[in-house]
């Protein structure tokens, strides 16, 4: 696995972490990597998931690429603590899409 | 609905240009060198400078004592000034993590750091870069904060007796090595204190000071003890430090569209790695609430009846600076209380250099205050006073970020602890 696999696979064990936060127990994740770009997507089942908890999301999750934290990295899904900005530092979109039933989240990180 | 959260954010904070930032930071870097010339001549500045570039430069030297006071602030105004361009010139974003990465680096320019010692760490740091074929600017933070281990450099160069030829290429051999050793080591002993012991580097530094200085114990070779620090000008630096710090909560004020909105925010911000309040709140309040930091880090020590000389200085400029990555009031107060209470209890006088430099740097572990409240971070800076007078002989003085080393042990020790009893919050 080359570093940048790992890396998207911290983004996405720290994603994961978010939603089992929430209480979304139901997770589908869904994951494309290639030479250009990385995307991670996590869609859950939010039915019974109070729509605040959802609010507080959107409010957290954010796609502002800093290169200058790479080095942090591995903080990221690795304990119990959020490192919601440290993704948003990771990667260079963020998307956060709630039809009522169902949450995605969708990040994008460039290589 | 998709949203994307970047320009949402632009609503509701004052956007600041990348170049209105750096001019600010530019600023203050150059009223620091300037402020030298306000003591010292510039032949006396220049005289100095030669006798910093020449010295060890090991835990404690402050470069007012073996030098001159205007030579110390020359040093930190020209050092900052390195930093912010080779921040720039690797594109990278003047958020809170460069900010107080160049503050950090002025305030060690007062007692350790120099243009000597710090070239082949740096350079260490960009063949890395090379040699993984990836972008500097994604190892700036190392380059810049890993020179903490600017004394390694000095100490074989000049402390060790060698030949000056063999002593200054051993020495920036040992500087390149770390350089390229630092970046791997740096990412991986993170995971150790998970993020409450902001000085990262400073652990990192530590642990490869302590392999360097078992070496050359290995070889006969030791550091002397330096306690050289100077003392008597503390009305002079207060007024100068609190125009300074008054200047940025003005600025501050200003730029954040003449208000104090987000202040809360942002001490309501655990401060764990990774913080940067310039992108979580906006460069304004940022720049207020580092200025709130650098006046309370004044404050104490007149509290404490101590002196301001070179590493006080020091200490209050990374406390500042860190004010941009981690650090505010509310996080910061319980873990100095805690080494306050410990100067009561213990051995060490309250007013001493290393207990107040304990205090200031002790911040790196706000993280576990902003946390898990006021009694854990008491209790952090309690353990630190113990612990950070006793890794300093491990390293031998090698590393300046003696603090960081502590901070990372007793942060690694405290939160899985601390972790274990504490109730699971909402969302975090």
């Amino acid at each position: 696995m080359s570093k940048e696999q790992a890396k998207v696979v911290y983004i996405m064990s720290e994603l994961v972490r978010v939603f089992f936060k929430m209480g979304i127990n139901n997770i589908q994740v869904d994951i494309k990597n290639n030479v250009l770009e990385s995307t991670v997507e996590l869609t859950g089942d939010v039915k019974l998931i109070p729509i605040s908890k959802i609010a507080h999301l959107r409010e957290s999750i954010h796609g502002a690429r800093q290169l200058e934290l790479e080095e942090y990295w591995k903080l990221a899904g690795g304990n119990l603590h959020s490192e919601l900005d440290l993704v948003g530092a990771l990667v260079d979109e963020a998307e956060v899409e709630h039809d009522g039933d169902t949450l995605r989240v969708r990040v994008i990180r460039k290589a | 609905m998709i949203e994307n959260v970047e320009k949402r954010w632009a609503i509701h904070h004052k956007v600041i240009s990348e170049d209105a930032k750096y001019k600010v930071i530019a600023l203050y870097a150059l009223s620091v060198l300037l402020a030298g010339f306000l003591f010292n001549t510039p032949l006396e500045i220049l005289k100095g400078m030669g006798k910093i570039l020449t010295s060890s430069s090991i835990l404690l030297t402050d470069y007012m004592k073996i030098a001159n006071i205007g030579s110390a602030f020359f040093n930190s105004g020209l050092m900052m000034l390195i930093a912010i361009g080779v921040a720039r010139k690797s594109k990278a974003h003047m958020n809170g993590y460069i900010i107080a990465a160049v503050f950090t680096i002025g305030g060690f320019a007062m007692f350790g750091k120099n243009l000597y010692n710090v070239v082949s760490i740096t350079t260490g740091v960009y063949l890395f870069s090379r040699i993984q074929r990836e972008k500097f600017g994604k190892f700036i933070l190392i380059a810049l904060f890993g020179t903490a281990l600017g004394p390694l450099v000095s100490q074989i160069t000049y402390g060790f007796g060698l030949p000056i030829w063999m002593g200054i290429l051993i020495g920036n051999a040992a500087g390149l090595t770390t350089g390229i050793l630092l970046p791997p080591l740096a990412t991986s002993f993170v995971k150790f204190h998970q993020g409450f012991n902001l000085y990262n580097i400073g652990f990192t530094a530590g642990i490869v000071g302590t392999f360097f200085m078992a070496i050359f114990r290995s070889f006969g070779l030791e550091t002397p003890s330096v306690y050289e620090v100077s003392q008597g000008n503390n009305l002079t630096f207060a007024i100068l430090l609190g125009v300074f710090f008054a200047s940025m909560i003005l600025v501050g004020y200003i730029m954040n569209d003449n208000s104090f909105k987000h202040l809360r925010e942002l001490m309501r911000q655990p401060g764990r790695l990774v913080s940067d309040f310039v992108t979580m709140e906006g460069f304004g309040v940022t720049m207020i609430n580092m200025g709130l930091l650098g006046v309370f880090g004044v404050i104490y020590v007149f509290v404490v009846k101590g002196q301001l000389n070179g590493p006080t200085i020091g200490g209050i400029f990374t406390m500042m600076g860190f004010g941009a990555f981690g650090k505010h009031l509310r996080n910061a107060l319980p873990v100095m209380l805690g080494v306050f209470l410990a100067t009561q209890l213990k051995l060490w006088d309250v007013n001493s250099t290393g207990a107040i430099l304990a205090a200031l740097f002790g911040t790196t572990l706000a993280p576990i205050a902003g946390k898990f409240g006021w009694v854990a971070g008491i209790l952090a800076g309690f353990l630190h006073m113990s612990i950070v007078m006793n890794v300093g002989y491990l390293h031998g003085g090698l590393n300046l970020y003696n603090n960081g080393l502590s901070g990372g042990i007793v942060a690694a020790t405290l939160v899985p602890i601390l972790d274990a009893f504490r109730e699971e919050d909402s969302f975090e």
